[in-house]
């Protein structure tokens, strides 16, 4: 619109109707004020622009970040796991407590599915007992005391296996990988078959280094829900 | 000279469609603002088509309501795997301690078979509930049990006092923050499920944790 153009609405429109709306100036005046400044108030800010463009990844966040708020409302530790990464964290009120990174995973569940579970057992450990007059700080249970590979059963027949590279422990994991193949044929045969067989093999193995599957174990507790989703980059 | 009675009228009906408006806007701009119920919060903001903007726009607000789920003060985090115990603002770490955590480890109870203590350091997370200064340990039954002691009838012979150090933060079910007399013990799981630190670190938690100050152990 050209400057004429513009001069000549504002004469023609906005001032005949600015002077007939000033007809009691003072208390028009006021509320016109108030009503842009509620404008201006409740305007929403624009989106960053680091916001995602991508509208799918866009998609997976959001949803991610809707369960997470309400999982961050209550005072409670959970996992948050996003393959994508890979990573997984513990956060509390949104907050990172601790990162554990993942070396290499693999997955049978839907990419895009974002859910929330809640875990049944932690990994067991041995507890030493210690008699009257035994001194308790003689023999503790440690980090280093935990398992490093276990299966971690979550409600919903949800399983996450934990294991070890193999450099770290060739043997153990020829012995987990035949294992576990051998389960997942099993659960083939019976899919095959038609039969409705239980969901036991893992739905996620994650392969951790010895020390963070480790801590992993120590840090998980009796009910501490496990987000799978998607998280941005830092 | 007043006004004649039509143009006060008129002045009155301007005046109510202005506080009307200001009203109805500023209840659009409150909405979504801390309210306390997430799913209420979250359902305001579910859009409404699924435009990259609107998308955008959701996704920026959810963002807002995380960081807002977030303590906004101090806040303590204590890390039983490496026995170190953290106070933080936002993402700065106010005092990086070594600690000392629960051992573990398991005692029977003599006058209830089956029921046993377990002494760990509980996880989730809690608060400060109390700020003791020269606190004053009442031994508790295992104390007198793991040496070998009878548990004394009388409740004034459990007290030992200049144990716990200078300060001590309770911060539920009978555990507290304290100091210690075995600083060649911090950074080992030895405790009964207390939080064991030196008196300097003790000292600086004492001033940087209040009453409320949330607490997350893991």
């Amino acid at each position: 619109m050209g400057s004429s153009h513009r001069s000549h609405f504002l004469e023609t429109a906005i001032l005949p109707y600015l002077k007939r709306l000033a007809g009691t100036p003072r208390v028009t005046r006021f509320g016109l004020f108030m009503c842009l400044a509620a404008l201006m108030v409740g305007a929403d800010p624009a989106p960053s622009p680091s916001a995602p463009q991508d509208p799918a990844v866009l998609q997976a966040l959001t949803r991610t970040l809707e369960e997470e708020v309400r999982l961050a409302s209550k005072p409670q530790p959970y996992l948050l796991l996003d393959l994508s990464r890979p990573i997984l964290l513990l956060k509390s009120r949104g907050l990172i407590l601790r990162e554990f990174s993942i070396l290499h995973w693999r997955s049978s569940r839907d990419p895009s599915s974002i859910s929330t579970y809640r875990l049944r057992t932690r990994p067991p450990v041995s507890r030493p007992k210690i008699q009257p007059g035994q001194d308790s700080t003689e023999h503790p249970i440690d980090v280093y005391d935990m398992p490093m590979d276990y299966l971690l059963a979550f409600d919903r027949g949800f399983v996450v296996e934990v294991s070890p590279p193999f450099a770290e422990r060739p043997w153990h994991w020829l012995k987990r990988k035949w294992l576990s193949g051998w389960s997942r044929f099993k659960t083939w045969i019976g899919q095959e078959s038609g039969e409705d067989l239980p969901m036991h093999s893992p739905q996620v193995n994650l392969i951790l280094s010895q020390e963070e599957a480790q801590a992993l174990a120590w840090t998980v507790t009796e009910g501490m829900p496990l987000l799978i989703g998607r998280t941005e980059q830092p | 000279m007043t006004m004649p009675r039509r143009h006060r009228f008129r002045a009155a009906k301007k005046w109510t469609i202005g506080l009307c408006a200001f009203a109805l806007l500023s209840l659009e701009a409150c909405e979504g603002q801390g309210t306390p119920d997430v799913d209420t919060a979250l359902k305001a903001e579910r859009p409404a088509a699924g435009s990259l903007l609107t998308l955008q726009r959701q996704y920026e607000s959810l963002k807002r309501q995380l960081s807002k789920q977030a303590p906004a003060g101090n806040y303590i985090v204590v890390d039983t795997a490496r026995n170190h115990l953290y106070i933080k603002r936002g993402s700065e770490i106010l005092l990086d301690a070594i600690a000392s955590t629960g051992s573990g480890v398991i005692l029977d109870k003599p006058d209830r078979p089956g029921s046993q203590w377990v002494f760990d350091t509980p996880r989730g997370e809690f608060s400060v509930q109390t700020r003791l200064t020269n606190p004053v340990w009442i031994k508790p039954d295992w104390a007198f049990l793991e040496e070998d002691q009878e548990i004394p009838l009388n409740p004034a012979d459990r007290a030992e006092p200049g144990v716990l150090g200078d300060y001590a933060l309770g911060f539920g079910k009978g555990y507290f923050i304290h100091g210690t007399l075995y600083t060649r013990l911090l950074g080992k799981n030895v405790t009964h499920g207390c939080i064991r630190l030196n008196d300097q670190d003790l000292l600086t938690t004492y001033k940087l944790a209040k009453i409320g100050t949330p607490v997350m152990i893991f």
